[in-house]
């Protein structure tokens, strides 16, 4: 834990799609705070995300169509029940009813 | 640019300047909060006609907005300068507008006889003769605006004679009422006020907010509102997964169509709702932050210790029946020890330095005792 760059991997037993108009200005706001090449990885993991490439294209802020996809990615896709997992440390994190358990276990934290 | 009479709300009157401040800067136009004294009702404030439009679209504290047609000390001064202001009413006086007439007072009331003798008497006065009257539906709703709120029962403060532009949304708060709401918590924001501090933070389109203490949503539910992507986290997880027993009296346990997202559902704005994480506050790593910042803006109310518990993850002395060694078991949920009040506040304005974008927001709430 403690570690600003942390890099997760999904593991899934049930997930679910949603419909979700598509939001330009979102996406476009979106796309510079996340780490485009893990979130692909994390999402060809639970298998979504096969028409995005592996690295975020040099034009994305004008390609529709990898936006679209994109935001289907980001917002559409929910993991109901699975398991978050730090590639680093191998902790899994629990998600349940599509909320993930982030927290650190008592012996995992340090004294304040 | 044209002079407009603003008529705020009576509740919160703290949150007046800030709010109107706020969606200047929000909507980019000149901010002319300085007009505004704090403790009046009525205020003139000059402003393009569209500037007008977009602060109503948002605000929570204005009541009402007229344009502001003739100004002067007293009523018998208005009906004085409406018999030489035919000029000025020249463009409402064709023979596609109707028009209705209302006389408001602020801070006094008149008896409904005397009401109907001003209105006969501005009747006459008024120079308007193509347009005809229709109370249902006007075009133009002209309106005489006494304001007594200083000098009760003696002279008006000033009197205007302005025409009706529109109001604020106070329809919001009844909107978002507690009581017709999905899922609400012990301590869940009044919405009035969840709505204003929405518009402190500046949520709109594009926006993504964050509520590092969430509950139930309250905060980030007008945030969405206003059309910004929220997400919330929360420590403890009966709230969380809204498990156990309803907030509400005699409602028993929480059943499977109340939860956060049951309330963004309601509200019909779950494509802005991004989730929420069980999640220590006071343990920031749990955000890839950079240089340039995540959130756009932090909008939360963080536990005082009175109401609700503040609690972070940490080992408390074990009671002898706790027999099970925190993280063997599968869904253990962490141990938490007691957070207090001054290390949460702290801890907050750190992860605001850490996760805002550069000029983003942060509006909370920092309880007070106040010797009155």
């Amino acid at each position: 834990m403690g570690n600003s760059n942390l890099k997760e991997f999904v593991d899934f037993n049930h997930k679910k799609k949603k419909s979700v108009e598509f939001n330009d200005v979102f996406v476009k706001r979106m796309v510079p705070k996340i780490d485009y090449p893990v979130l692909v990885q994390a999402a060809k993991s639970v298998g979504e995300g096969n028409d995005l490439p592996t690295e975020l294209p040099p034009d994305w802020e004008n390609n529709e169509e990898f936006l679209k996809n994109l935001h289907e990615l980001l917002m559409s896709v929910e993991i109901i029940d699975g398991e978050l997992e730090c590639p680093e440390s191998g902790r899994k994190f629990m998600i349940r009813e599509g909320i993930p358990n982030m927290l650190a276990n008592e012996d995992e934290v340090e004294e304040s | 640019m044209k002079q407009y009479l603003f008529i705020f709300t009576q509740t919160h009157l703290d949150f007046r300047i800030p709010e109107f401040s706020s969606l200047c800067q929000l909507f980019g136009i000149p901010d002319k909060s300085g007009e505004i004294c704090k403790d009046d009702v009525l205020c003139t404030i000059e402003l393009e006609p569209n500037h007008v439009a977009q602060l109503l679209s948002r605000a929570i504290s204005i009541k009402s907005v007229y344009e502001i047609i003739l100004q002067g000390s007293d009523y018998g001064d208005i009906c004085e300068q409406l018999k030489i202001s035919s000029e000025k009413f020249r463009v409402f006086d064709s023979e596609n507008q109707s028009w209705a007439l209302r006389i408001r007072p602020y801070g006094l009331k008149h008896d409904i006889s005397q009401t109907n003798e001003m209105i006969d008497e501005l009747v006459e006065l008024l120079p308007l003769n193509k347009a005809s009257v229709n109370l249902s539906n006007p075009s133009i709703e002209f309106s005489l605006i006494e304001d007594f709120s200083q000098n009760r029962n003696q002279k008006p403060v000033a009197t205007y004679f302005g025409r009706f532009i529109g109001e604020g949304h106070r329809s919001w708060i009844s909107k978002f009422s507690l009581k017709s709401r999905k899922y609400i918590g012990n301590s869940t924001m009044d919405p009035e006020l969840a709505l204003i501090q929405a518009n402190l933070v500046m949520a709109r389109p594009g926006a993504i907010v964050l509520d590092p203490f969430c509950g139930t949503g309250g905060l980030i539910l007008p945030a969405s509102h206003f059309g910004a992507t929220t997400v919330g986290t929360e420590i403890n997880y009966q709230i969380a997964r809204a498990e156990g027993v309803s907030a509400r009296m005699g409602e028993g346990k929480l059943t499977a169509n109340q939860s956060v997202l049951a309330n963004f559902e309601q509200y019909g704005i779950a494509d802005k709702f991004l989730g929420i994480l069980i999640a220590d506050a006071s343990r920031h790593s749990l955000w890839r932050y950079g240089e340039n910042g995540i959130f756009d803006a932090i909008t939360t109310d963080p536990p005082y210790g009175v109401r609700e518990k503040g609690r972070k993850v940490g080992n408390k002395k074990r009671k002898p029946h706790w027999t099970l060694p925190g993280s063997a078991h599968e869904q253990h949920y962490p141990e938490k020890q007691v957070y207090g009040i001054t290390q949460v506040f702290l801890d907050l304005l750190n992860l605001a330095a850490k996760v805002l974008v550069i000029s983003g927001r942060i509006a909370f709430w920092y309880p007070v005792v106040r010797n009155e």
